[in-house]
């Protein structure tokens, strides 16, 4: 393999953001140099709910790196619960702190006292791996957080949603009419939901992994909380859509109604006679997810 | 690249307008967040038309900066790296480094390799010079490494450096002798401003008045354009540049600013800040011409130009006479040598000093609005200057100065237009029009009188949002950040002590909470 490759792929830091950032009432920030975090501010700024990006720099300037910056590092984290008063804090340390041997594990466990908020840090330098893995070691470390609790029958999480993907916010709620069509709720959203709901998440009664992404956050809550785990693909399609549907009732132990999924597919037919047609030139293109965006 | 037009519609330059006016409302650089100096470097290697990146470090430093913060609308597409992992931040990556440097040969074929360090490469301490000169020799093309530790304080630092780095390890290390283009110049601009198009009339005026012009810069510049730049007498950049004082240093390549800062460090003449429109171009103009040794041939020219400019001038700007426009003071406002060549009255003075206050100390705040009252004095305008005025007390005395338009960028202007209150955008002008010579006032005046003459606005969208009463381009949470990333970055670079700010909650900068 060559060494030499232009990535299509982000470090760690971003995939700890895009997991912390999904949890609403939280703020995220970023240790490291200048161009981490404007690079992660603007990438959310780009592609997240404009007014509710939640993404702040530690004010760490290149003599840090001769004499630390955890000074800096505790100073931004009073002044941003003084600002936002969030109830979740994540300080993501970068790759020039991380080196350096900057302490924010000891930073924020020192902060614990002044701050009424949970504090998360975690190590994300962009050399220790990539995107998912940032993701999902920050969605196994909100598992600490968690708060084991009694089960509500029928309610399961969603785990593995990224806020800022494409058109996620749309995804959530076909998800959530779909379950409810069939009667099942969801508890908790992984990660687009508060903190209060993440710590609640043990409440649910089966985790559903969305494509495979938090998987090892479903493994923890398995052996912490005894919560079954799924992993399904995602509803894409009519194909898809049936079996996320039946996979998600059987775990819970159930059928899926049938006929609920037969109307689901008579609106489909409904929407593709309307515009037969333009479609027939296209017949190679038509795949599920087009048929899933007539509906 | 020599002097050239870019060949672009009417309607690919309205959609590119668009497109950059719509970025351009990203309260990024120096508001809320810093570009590294990555960006800033990638900013020169794409200019290059046959030169390549080479990121020495991990995945997310190319991945991410592959979105552009100076014009996210165009990214760095090309953003090959060396893949740092763990381990090479144990062992070290100069081999990699050198093997990287190989297969971006190989695979791009450029004629230049702009290697940009990275916080981990330049903590581990690699010994970049040692790791290029390794291959060297596997290579048909230069390598140059810029880490942003070449140039000081300069900003922006990744692209200073970058030019400072091409400078010092291939334009000048000795190595190529280029021949001499006696009585020419180079213009070297900011390449997100268009540079083609925009120097044409100064390149024009120049051949005039016997000033050749060497190289436009960056305008499809390539790697043999950037080695002819030392043939040149003279480089001149929009602001002082640590490349241009190098080249004067090993080659003898004078420079000129056209934003005299340093003149006006000495003597506090707040024209020379002001170069745009007629009396600014001429200074311009001048001060090039005495640097070249012709200055009595470009007094004729610079005469006959002018006077053709003020000719039309006096016929269009009929219809503004008597209007009053309210203006933005400070750096980055529209100038008001161009307000007066239209022939406007400017009644309001409008200074905006909060996010200053983080940075700058009380003496500099009073510098620029005293600057801006001086101009505004030499101009023979009398306005009533607003310092952090809120929006109402904006609009109240607008409306009782009988002012006609506000000079507002396109993040305000629904605040005023809602009250019925005409605006300009100031930020669309400087990127599309702003530039040295004669006809930029002509384009002021054609543009005010299109706007006066447009209907005006009454319920625009963006005024059913609530926006910070004091940062008015903003909502109260964007607000938050900008504030909050200016007080911390006020005790990053001045090491002092903050508190008490306008709205901010009273946390100590920069002492260790723990």
């Amino acid at each position: 393999m060559s060494l030499i490759y232009d990535p299509l792929h982000d470090c760690k830091l971003i995939g700890a953001l895009r997991a912390i950032h999904g949890i609403r009432d939280s703020i995220t920030i970023v240790h490291g140099r200048t161009g981490c975090h404007c690079g992660a501010l603007l990438l959310k700024t780009l592609g997240s709910d404009q007014n509710n990006v939640r993404v702040v720099g530690s004010g760490f300037r290149s003599s840090d790196e001769i004499y630390g910056a955890e000074g800096r590092l505790a100073t931004a984290i009073q002044l941003y619960y003084e600002y936002f008063k969030p109830q979740l804090i994540a300080a993501l340390n970068c790759s020039a702190p991380v080196i350096m041997g900057d302490d924010i594990h000891g930073v924020a466990s020192l902060m614990k006292e002044n701050i009424p908020a949970d504090l998360i840090t975690m190590d994300t330098g962009g050399y220790e791996g990539p995107a998912w893995i940032g993701y999902e070691e920050t969605l196994a470390k909100l598992t600490d957080y968690m708060i084991p609790n009694e089960r509500s029958s029928g309610k399961i999480n969603l785990i593995g949603i990224k806020t800022d993907d494409i058109n996620a916010h749309g995804d959530v709620i076909e998800i959530k009419r779909m379950l409810k069509d069939q009667g099942i709720e969801i508890n908790t959203i992984l990660n687009d939901a508060n903190f209060d709901e993440i710590k609640n998440a043990p409440k649910a009664s089966l985790n559903v992994v969305l494509g495979g992404d938090g998987l090892a956050c479903a493994k923890i809550m398995y052996e912490r909380f005894d919560i079954p785990y799924i992993t399904v693909p995602y509803p894409f399609g009519i194909k898809k859509s049936i079996e996320f549907l039946e996979s998600v009732a059987n775990g819970l132990g159930r059928e899926i109604d049938t006929g609920l999924v037969d109307n689901e597919v008579e609106l489909v037919k409904d929407g593709i006679e309307r515009v037969y047609m333009f479609l027939q030139p296209a017949f190679p293109m038509v795949d599920h997810q087009f048929l899933t965006i007539l509906k | 690249m020599d002097v050239e037009t870019n060949e672009i519609s009417e309607n690919e330059s309205s959609f590119l307008g668009t497109f950059v006016s719509t970025y351009s409302t990203i309260p990024l650089h120096g508001i809320t967040a810093i570009p590294g100096k990555i960006a800033g470097s990638l900013l020169v290697a794409d200019a290059i038309e046959d030169a390549v990146p080479l990121i020495h470090g991990p995945v997310g430093c190319a991945f991410q900066r592959k979105i552009n913060p100076f014009r996210p609308y165009s990214p760095f597409y090309t953003t090959p790296c060396t893949n740092l992992n763990d381990v090479d931040v144990v062992y070290g990556a100069e081999e990699k480094l050198s093997q990287g440097i190989v297969e971006t040969y190989r695979r791009y074929r450029p004629n230049l390799i702009l290697v940009i360090t990275t916080c981990p490469s330049d903590l581990i301490g690699d010994d970049f010079d040692a790791a290029i000169r390794n291959v060297e020799e596997e290579v048909n093309c230069k390598v140059v490494y810029s880490t942003g530790d070449f140039v000081g304080r300069s900003r922006p630092i990744g692209y200073q450096d970058a030019l400072y780095a091409i400078t010092d390890q291939m334009l000048c290390n000795g190595n190529r002798e280029v021949e001499r283009n006696e009585g020419s110049v180079n213009i070297v601009t900011f390449p997100i401003h268009g540079a083609g198009v925009k120097v044409a009339e100064m390149t024009s005026i120049l051949g005039d008045m016997g000033v050749k012009v060497n190289k436009v810069c960056f305008d499809h510049t390539r790697v043999e354009d950037l080695y002819e730049l030392k043939g040149a007498d003279l480089n001149i950049t929009d602001y002082p540049m640590s490349w241009a004082k190098l080249m004067k240093e090993r080659s003898g390549v004078e420079h000129y600013e056209i934003l005299g800062w340093d003149q006006y460090d000495k003597n506090k003449d707040p024209e020379l800040l002001s170069p745009y429109g007629i009396a600014g171009s001429s200074r311009v103009f001048m001060d090039i011409a005495k640097l070249m040794g012709e200055e009595g041939m470009a007094e004729e020219v610079i005469r006959e130009r002018r006077r053709e400019a003020e000719e039309r001038l006096s016929v269009l700007k009929k219809d503004l006479e008597g209007i009053k426009i309210a203006a933005t003071g400070g750096m980055h406002g529209l100038g008001l040598g161009l307000l007066k060549d239209v022939g406007v009255e400017v009644s309001i003075l409008i200074y905006r000093t909060q996010v200053l206050e983080h940075r700058l100390t009380e003496e500099a705040i009073e510098e620029i609005v005293d600057l801006n009252l001086n101009l505004a004095n030499k101009y023979e305008f009398d306005p009533e200057p607003l310092v952090n005025p809120t929006i109402e007390e904006e609009i109240e005395a607008v409306k009782q100065s009988g002012t006609d338009l506000i000079i507002a960028p396109s993040t305000t202007a629904h605040l005023y237009n809602r009250e019925g209150i005409r605006t300009f955008d100031p930020t669309s002008f400087m990127l599309n029009h702003q530039r040295i010579g004669f006809e930029c006032p002509i384009d002021l005046c054609l543009l005010l009188k299109e706007t006066l003459g447009t209907a005006q606005k009454r319920r625009p969208l963006l005024s059913l949002l609530e926006y910070d009463p004091h940062a008015h381009n903003m909502t109260p949470h964007w607000a938050k950040l900008s504030l909050a990333f200016n007080q911390l970055r006020s005790g990053a670079i001045d090491d002092r002590r903050v508190c008490e700010v306008r709205k901010s909650p009273e946390v100590i900068i920069d002492e260790p909470n723990i």
